[in-house]
């Protein structure tokens, strides 16, 4: 079986997904491949045996000699990928043959003892031709990698292209790392031709390293330098990050790599037959110079690291080979959850260095919670010559029971190279809701006495909503009264109450009044009284009672006017009646008048047994007519 | 349904409510709660009848004979009990949850539909106070006004306050009495409770009568009118109808 040999990492990882899902239940296999089919002499052909899967040991194929090559080197290389939580692990046996023979050749087969058994290496053939210098039509590397303007996929000639004028160094950016500490590892090409960097003819022996390569740069870096009088056109081709497994000191095969170098070159028969099309394009020039492309093979010097052990002492015991600068967080996708749905926990490890061997730290077993298995993924950059990325755990937890907890926070150790010390970091910690599912109880019997179950509040009131207890004391509480409304005599009391404070407020008013106008009441009510009298006198005038009908007349004058200026009755006559009405303006015949009357009634009283009834009936009508006059005296 | 025995005076209704339990009704009480304890609820509930009927009408009683006809499931019987609690001690809290948990449990929705504010506000304040003392505030309302007025008969000196303090008394008088005529048509239509699980609501006292509609255990409702066999209810969406009084007690 013959497969095109092409390597980066990412294609890699890409292939081992391939391969697991075409061997499934992890099946040992076994590829052989070849990076050329069709070879001159003297050249090289790398072979590599990959197998696949193996669990156990794996011995070194039996290969001793193969007829028709010599064994140039030969490495081994593992590399292992994780797709998906599964490992996929291929072991790489790489062997540089030259070929020494012509002829059609069979390498192999070979055996292989994995694990205790033994299996066959199918065996490939391959052609070798004799003529070193010029052949066609023959399948070279088919590496599609390099510039556009490559030349066609076609065998080129090896012409004489010496070592002074195109090399290739190779150099380390540390010399002692960590293990896990990763070293970078560039492929620069010197060169003072005009030179087409066409790949790797067989990838650098990384055993015992993790490898990330560097993606190509889309325009390759440019320099000139000047080395031993020379002038070089200087490039960076290849960085890889090696990332130590163990400790110790390791050379590194950095690999052969290949180029095309274009020379000028005085037009011959041959060189017409292979020129390439830029040559054929030149009809113009009088001269035959022609551009001739040779293929020249760079072998770069091998480099060797010193891997340093991690430290023991301040090893913590979290620390599971994070070596970098990283920093962790985790989440819970919801905050409250009905028991019996799932909850995703994710914890984030996000840094530099050997993100993908990281280990996140997982929940130790929860109560009251199902943990489910957990899937991984790393998304790794390598922007500027960092290999930095995140690694990324969900776990699913299934509450079992309602109630409030807490995820605890996660620890997590790495080793800083920067500081060369121990860092321990850890993870919030996460409080989660769990409500009473809707749902069926999942609740497990037999399971209740876990402690006190914190219920949310508003649980309580829903579940306990009952009556409250009886009553114990009887002799404190209120008995059963009939209505005071039916009882007429509340509101008979009401009523008393109401006239009371009507009363009340009645005699306040009537009193207040007294107090403050008893002359102005006086004044008011002269007249009445006065009319009053005057009716009694007249009932004593029809009944012929002489005497008292005097004594009722001089009655009405005096107190008439005592009440019209509100002085005793006894102390009114004619003196005083006169005085009071001095400034006012009065008509004299009424106050001769008034005279004259106090004077007969004071002689009548007296004399009354000569008077007969026509003068008690003259009398009457004068002090009849005197008071009616007198009301319309104004006096105030 | 309140026969009680008239008291001559009225100072003595007061003074009833202190008047201390006869040794027997306490022995009694004690029992009944010892029983309604062991979950002899049934026992429980005899037992504080015949304590109702021997006189002792207390609050705690009826709360208590309510409780144990709730835990015997006669959800309506309970509700009268507690209403009839609630009518001595409106403001228990106790019974004031009890019934809230009952009527939580009945099936039928009875909501005033929809009123005034202002008369609801009201209504819900007089809900918190018995007849009895919002008549005492209204007659001690009364009572402070002739006082004043008697005060400003006999000291004139004074009727500068006297007269601030009268107008405050006046309008507490007024307030009271419109919290009393509250009360007073809240109380002077008896309640009625559906003792039945389903009872039919007829148009008319009699079984010819078309249906209205159906209401179950513990629908409360206000007698309207009544014949020898049938009452007139009205419910608090007023919804009125006629039930017969078999199936139904008045509170």
């Amino acid at each position: 079986m013959v497969k095109v040999h092409f390597k980066t990492s990412a294609l890699f990882l890409i292939g081992g997904i391939f391969l697991y899902a075409s061997a499934s239940f992890a099946d040992v296999a076994i590829e052989t491949s070849v990076s050329r089919s069709r070879l001159a002499v003297g050249e090289e052909l790398t072979l590599d045996i990959i197998i696949t899967n193996a669990q156990g040991d794996i011995s070194r194929p039996t290969i001793n000699s193969i007829d028709g090559f010599s064994s140039y080197s030969q490495g081994r290389s593992q590399e292992i990928s994780i797709i998906n939580g599964r490992t996929t692990s291929r072991n790489i046996f790489t062997y540089i043959l030259i070929a020494n023979a012509t002829g059609k050749k069979m390498i192999g087969p070979f055996e292989v003892n994995i694990g205790g058994r033994n299996y066959k290496i199918a065996a490939v053939e391959v052609e070798v031709t004799p003529d070193a210098g010029r052949y066609s039509g023959g399948q070279s590397s088919g590496s599609s990698q390099g510039p556009v303007y490559s030349p066609p996929s076609r065998a080129l000639p090896s012409g004489d292209v010496s070592n002074e004028d195109i090399f290739v160094r190779t150099w380390l950016d540390k010399d002692e790392v960590y293990v896990n500490e990763p070293v970078i590892l560039t492929y620069t090409i010197y060169t003072r031709l005009s030179a087409t960097y066409k790949g790797f003819d067989k990838e650098p022996v990384t055993t015992g390293f993790w490898v990330e390569d560097f993606p190509p740069e889309k325009t390759m870096r440019k320099t000139e330098q000047n080395l031993n009088g020379r002038r070089y056109v200087v490039a960076d081709v290849r960085k890889l990050a090696l990332f130590p497994t163990q400790a110790g000191i390791f050379t590194i095969d950095t690999g052969v790599l290949s180029s095309t170098v274009e020379m000028r070159q005085q037009d011959d028969f041959n060189s017409f037959f292979s020129s390439n099309v830029f040559g054929r394009r030149g009809p113009a020039g009088p001269s035959f110079i022609t551009t001739q492309v040779f293929q020249k093979t760079l072998n770069p010097d091998k480099v060797v690291v010193t891997v340093k052990a991690l430290p023991e002492a301040g090893k913590p015991a979290s620390f599971s080979g994070a070596v970098g600068d990283y920093r962790i967080e985790s989440s819970l996708d919801k905050r409250e959850v009905e028991e019996g749905n799932p909850v995703t926990y994710r914890v984030r490890i996000i840094g530099k260095g050997n993100i993908n061997t990281v280990e996140t730290p997982s929940l130790s077993k929860l109560d009251n919670f199902k943990i489910y298995d957990s899937s991984s993924s790393a998304n790794i950059s390598k922007e500027r010559l960092i290999v930095e990325g995140e690694k990324v755990t969900d776990t699913v937890l299934v509450p079992k029971k309602a109630g409030v907890y807490t995820l605890p926070a996660l620890g997590f150790s790495y080793f800083d190279p920067k500081t060369q010390s121990y860092k321990e970091i850890k993870t919030e910690s996460h409080t989660l809701t769990v409500k009473p599912g809707t749902g069926e109880d999942t609740e497990e019997p037999g399971n209740t006495s876990a402690g006190v179950r914190p219920v949310e509040k508003e649980d309580v009131a829903l579940m306990t909503q009952d009556i409250r207890y009886i009553k114990t004391d009887d002799a404190a509480s209120p008995r059963a009264v009939k209505p005071f409304y039916k009882n007429p005599l509340y509101w008979i009391l009401n009523l008393l109450l109401i006239l009371s404070a009507i009363g009340a407020t009645v005699l306040g008013v009537r009193r207040e009044r007294g107090f403050t106008d008893v002359k102005g009441d006086r004044f008011k009510r002269s007249h009445g009284i006065a009319r009053r009298r005057l009716r009694s006198a007249a009932t004593l005038l029809k009944q012929g009672k002489q005497h008292e009908f005097y004594a009722e007349i001089e009655k009405v004058m005096n107190t008439y006017f005592a009440d019209k200026w509100n002085v005793s009755p006894q102390g009114v006559n004619a003196a005083l009646i006169r005085e009071r009405l001095s400034d006012r303006e009065v008509a004299p015949e009424l106050l001769n008048e008034i005279e004259k009357l106090f004077d007969e009634l004071a002689h009548g009283r007296f004399s009354s047994m000569q008077k007969g009834k026509e003068d008690m009936n003259d009398l009457y009508g004068r002090v009849d007519r005197l008071i009616t006059r007198f009301e319309k005296v104004k006096l105030k | 349904m309140n026969r009680l025995r008239v008291t001559p005076r009225i100072a003595v209704f007061t003074l009833l409510l202190f008047i201390s339990t006869p040794v027997w009704a306490s022995a009694q009480f004690t029992e009944a709660n010892a029983e309604y304890q062991k979950g002899n609820f049934k026992e429980a509930a005899a037992l504080y009848e015949k304590m109702l009927t021997g006189g002792e009408r207390s609050a705690a009683v009826y709360y208590n004979l309510a409780n144990a006809y709730f835990r015997t499931d006669q959800k309506a019987k309970a509700l009268i009990a507690y209403e009839r609690a609630l009518q001595i001690a409106p403001r228990d809290p106790d019974i004031r949850w009890n019934v809230a948990i009952l009527k939580s449990a009945l099936p039928d929705r009875l909501e005033p539909k929809d009123g005034n504010v202002f008369t609801l506000w009201i209504r819900e304040f007089v809900d918190k106070f018995t007849v009895n003392e919002i008549s005492l505030v209204l007659t001690g309302a009364l009572a402070l006004c002739a006082v004043w007025a008697l005060f400003m008969f006999l000291f004139p000196g004074l009727k500068v306050w006297l007269r601030g303090i009268q107008t405050v008394t006046l309008v507490l008088f007024a307030m009271a009495g419109v919290l009393f005529f509250f009360k007073w048509q809240e109380v002077r239509h008896p309640r009625v409770v559906v003792l039945d699980k389903e009872v039919s609501v007829r148009y008319g006292p009699s079984t010819r009568e078309t249906k209205a509609f159906t209401l179950h255990e513990g629908a409360e409702g206000v007698v309207m009118d009544e014949t020898g066999e049938w009452v007139n209810v009205m419910l608090a969406d007023k919804n009125s109808g006629w039930i017969p009084k078999q199936s139904s007690e008045v509170i």
